[in-house]
């Protein structure tokens, strides 16, 4: 056990013990991988693990425990998200303690199939610019160097998207996984065959994927947890990160990173001459 | 050469009466080109364009009325937003950013729009067919 995770626990416990909170969202071993887990009970404490196998983005949960005081444990990124929700007025920031974790970036996920080998580094840490929530009640120091890279080989650079988009299921894992697709009417998860239809598989992934693009275009806030939780290891995230990319040469905007910038959409202004 | 490229074209009420205008005004353009009239350019979905291309246009077209134009904020400007991130994802996945295009076209600019418009398809003609919906669903 490492010294990040002794000290997580004990801010936990203390938390719990004081009753500030009612659960706790952190991450557990399920055999060798990890999971998230909730914790709602001081003896409960031991569960929780923090390493760079936790690439879940517990923000997901946020909305579903609205009216609930909760802690969260939660990496740079994750903040971000947590930061993006409150400014959509989705969660309420009082009610939510933040227990930041100094991250070094995450391992990508190990699947059945995989092209890789070995232990790496995931491809969206490596564009990482937030090592720590920009929001933090709590902050656990974990110090050290990005974790080992077993695997020399630099990001998977497929550029042929159109053939990447193919692979797709519409299996919604992207969606389900992200924090902050949380639309209840969904433009390309329904069954009524307007936009997208749920069940055309291959055709219309071309509209699945840009929609979802466009849907996330300066919200996104590059945690991965859509790319890390698709089945056929789509790079989602690269695909969001050129949208980003084009609103900070436009509006000098990133997602997420303080509770007070807005978003550009919202304060729109007019210019310049036809 | 049989071949001759679809271009979709997202009108606003405005330019459409434009569109009606190089008409009356004797101008022509070609019957490749369809419109599609809408009430204001700016609640064109950009999922509709992104549908469009799938549906197999080869380029699509949205003309909007000038910003200076019109009286408040101007809806234009969004437009115009939205087809430059629009553009901005095309180039990201690797089709041709200029099979989409935005043009101001007021409602009495029918010379300018059937001039736009010829030479627009001209260029989309060098650019050759797009396909994305049979690239989509063949196997490979
Ligand atoms: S789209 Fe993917 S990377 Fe972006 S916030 Fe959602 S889950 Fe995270
Ligand atoms: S998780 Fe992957 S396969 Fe599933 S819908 Fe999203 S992109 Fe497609």
């Amino acid at each position: 056990m490492s010294r990040a995770e002794e000290e997580l626990r004990s801010i936990v416990r203390k938390l719990l013990e004081r009753k500030d909170v009612e659960l706790v969202l952190g991450y557990e071993y399920y055999g060798r991988s990890v999971r998230p887990c909730f914790v709602s009970k001081p003896e409960e404490v031991e569960r929780l693990v923090w390493n760079s196998d936790c690439w879940f983005n517990l923000a997901t949960y946020l909305r579903s425990l609205r009216s609930r005081r909760v802690g969260i444990v939660a990496k740079g990124c994750d903040g971000r998200s947590i930061v993006e929700l409150v400014k959509e007025n989705q969660v309420d920031r009082g009610s939510i303690v933040v227990i930041a974790v100094e991250c070094n970036g995450v391992f990508k996920p190990f699947k059945y199939g995989s092209t890789h080998v070995g232990r790496r580094l995931a491809d969206y840490c490596r564009r990482c610019v937030t090592r720590v929530s920009p929001v933090a009640d709590y902050l656990v120091k974990k110090g050290g160097q990005a974790p080992e890279d077993e695997n020399t080989v630099a990001g998977d650079n497929a550029s042929d998207w159109l053939s990447l988009f193919r692979k797709c299921l519409k299996c919604m894992a992207c969606v389900k996984a992200c924090p902050l697709c949380y639309c209840t009417e969904c433009s390309i998860e329904g069954f009524k065959p307007d936009l997208v239809h749920r069940l055309r598989v291959p055709q219309e992934l071309f509209t699945f994927h840009l929609t979802r693009a466009l849907h996330m275009a300066g919200r996104c806030v590059e945690c991965g947890a859509c790319e890390s939780a698709c089945p056929v290891e789509i790079p989602l995230t690269r695909l969001y990160h050129e949208l980003n990319e084009w609103f900070r040469e436009n509006y000098g905007y990133a997602p997420g990173m303080s509770l007070s910038e807005a978003p550009p959409p919202l304060v729109f202004k007019e210019g310049g001459e036809d | 050469m049989s071949w001759k490229p679809r271009v979709i074209v997202f009108t606003c009420w405005c330019s459409s009466s434009g569109v009606d205008q190089a008409g009356f005004e004797g101008f022509t353009y070609p019957p490749n080109v369809l419109t599609v009239r809408v009430p204001c350019s700016a609640v064109i979905n950009p999922s509709l364009i992104v549908k469009a291309f799938e549906k197999g246009a080869d380029a699509v077209l949205v003309t909007a009325c000038r910003p200076s134009e019109l009286r408040r904020v101007a809806p234009s400007r969004v437009t115009e937003a939205r087809v430059s991130l629009l553009r901005r994802l095309l180039r990201t996945i690797g089709v041709e950013e200029d099979r989409l295009r935005i043009l101001w076209i007021s409602s009495n600019e029918g010379s300018l729009f059937s001039r736009e418009v010829s030479r627009i398809l001209g260029e989309v003609e060098r650019l050759g067919p797009l396909n994305i919906g049979g690239s989509m669903v063949e196997q490979g």
